[in-house]
């Protein structure tokens, strides 16, 4: 009985092993670290180099987890080229993005990463090609979706799924309340990763809670404090308090001399 | 996902159907869009010979169809693309015929089929180019091409594509002359339609860069849409950064989202 145990034990441990390499195989390879390095100090030039060789990779390998890792550094690509308001190396990597991520879910379609991945691309595509939403809309939050109900765990399916809402008017279908829901589901998730309280940071700093906007750049920062993104959101955070402490200063003596005059 | 990027993606996928329907049934009719006309009415050939004006036949199949009803877009493009086999040169057919392609268009790229969205994106434009051509001193033509070019332009952007570029800068012109046409009667018409007409121009301006003239229609809101809910989004713009691009969200539209 024990023995049997002990290998059921076993057995479980390794497919949880073998579970763990997959979901994990884009955060924990050198390369992958490389990249979020890369992205954090949105360094072009190094995560265009690391693009190119999984590029290369996929191109002879044309392995699931490749194409995968492809689209997952275009991403961040994109976010390296935002920080320098390169608009071109953006386009190119969200399109070179979408097509490995529709390689993904061709060779993968129960992947939940890869729906996400190319949900969120088509998003990255949007305003860079003339009439975006028109083209890619509808197509990505379908894609979003798609990528939450494979794997309602996804924590970052949630995030871009949660932009979508926010930034979609409401008479289709978008909605503040439902972009805040699903932030609080992926803090939920994953409550030691960054992205979620990055963007309730940036939401709520919209809203004019600023407070609150800060305690959540805060949490991002504690995880990981080297992201350039969360530190131009912090930035814009504080510089916005700032103003409006200016703002509420009560007037100096002189200042309320020359009014009264 | 980044700020900016976010920030760009405020209207991603309303963009035409609210421009569209917006601006054009209240500019041209200047009065309140007419309820599209219900599934079961007999589709109006009948409607046109007793002489009603071809976008109140139409408009009301194309917005539902727009908002993803198949049925009643494939049944006015039907009629549309009778009365093309019949006169290839209907201005009105054509144009609404081209933004018809452009839904189909954004069908197929949800589905995933970009080769076929490409190829109904293509036509639909060019449609819509010729109706303009055909027609170019019909008020209602130009509207339609014009919201719709601003809508897409709204709804993504690409600075270094010079073919659509000159749409865009076309599609501006366009709608200065509607403005030249209607403004002995500006006054006189909606405040959905002087506000549309306005904010269209600020944002296709601004999206182009041409930041003083969006602001001088802007300014232009504040005179001509006095205490109506445009001047005071048009005073948020003004306050703000001076060469952001104007997102407008058309305001009444009168499109359901199911019906």
């Amino acid at each position: 009985m024990k023995r049997w145990l002990l290998l059921v034990v076993a057995l479980l441990a390794g497919a949880v092993t073998v579970q763990a390499q997959t979901i994990g195989a884009l955060d924990d390879s050198l390369e992958v670290v490389a990249a979020r390095k890369s992205r954090d100090r949105a360094e072009v030039a190094q995560l265009q180099k690391l693009v190119e060789n999984v590029r290369r990779e996929a191109e002879e390998t044309k392995r699931f987890e490749a194409y995968l890792r492809l689209a997952l550094f275009n991403v961040w690509l994109c976010e390296a080229a935002e920080a320098h308001q390169n608009k071109e190396v953006f386009k190119q990597a969200a399109e070179s993005g979408v097509a490995a991520a529709e390689k993904a879910v061709e060779l993968n379609p129960q992947s939940s990463e890869a729906h996400q991945l190319l949900g969120d691309l088509l998003n990255q595509l949007i305003p860079h090609v003339f009439g975006g939403g028109m083209r890619y809309g509808k197509r990505s939050t379908d894609e979003l979706d798609k990528a939450i109900e494979l794997n309602p765990k996804n924590a970052d399916a949630y995030v871009s799924r949660a932009i979508s809402y926010y930034y979609t008017p409401e008479s289709f279908g978008g909605s503040k309340e439902k972009a805040f829901e699903l932030l609080k589901k992926a803090v939920e998730i994953a409550p030691h990763t960054d992205s979620p309280h990055i963007w309730l940071a940036m939401f709520n700093l919209e809203a004019g809670r600023t407070q609150e906007a800060l305690r959540e750049i805060n949490l991002a920062r504690r995880a990981n404090p080297e992201r350039s993104f969360t530190n131009f959101v912090y930035s814009h955070i504080t510089s916005s308090m700032k103003k409006a402490k200016r703002g509420r200063k009560p007037a100096s003596r002189k200042t309320a001399a020359r009014k009264a005059a | 996902m980044n700020t900016t990027h976010a920030r760009r993606v405020r209207l991603l996928k309303c963009l035409l159907v609210l421009v569209l329907a917006g601006s054009h049934a209240a500019l041209y009719h200047a009065r309140a869009f007419l309820a599209p006309a219900p599934a079961d009415t007999q589709y109006p050939a009948a409607q046109q010979e007793q002489g009603e004006r071809f976008d109140e036949i139409v408009r009301g199949d194309f917005f539902a169809g727009m908002m993803g009803d198949d049925a009643r877009l494939d049944r006015v493009m039907k009629f549309c693309e009778d009365i093309l086999a019949k006169n290839p040169k209907h201005a009105e057919a054509l144009v609404w015929h081209g933004g018809g392609l452009l839904t189909r268009a954004s069908r197929a790229y949800a589905r995933g089929d970009s080769a076929l969205g490409d190829r109904l994106w293509e036509r639909g434009l060019k449609e819509m180019d010729e109706a303009v051509a055909i027609a170019p001193r019909h008020m209602g033509i130009k509207i339609g091409r014009s919201a719709t070019l601003i809508g897409l332009a709204q709804s993504g952007w690409d600075a270094s594509d010079a073919r659509n570029k000159a749409l865009l800068e076309s599609a501006l012109a366009d709608y200065e002359t509607v403005y030249r046409w209607r403004r002995p009667v500006f006054s006189t018409l909606s405040a959905h339609s002087r506000g549309e007409l306005l904010f269209g121009l600020a944002s296709g301006w601004s999206i182009l860069g041409e930041h003083r003239k969006a602001r001088a229609y802007l300014r232009l809101v504040l005179e001509k849409c006095k205490d109506t809910p445009y001047e005071s989004e048009a005073r948020k713009w003004l306050k703000g950064e001076p060469t952001a691009v104007v997102q407008h969200d058309c305001r009444g539209c009168h499109v359901g989202r199911s019906r």
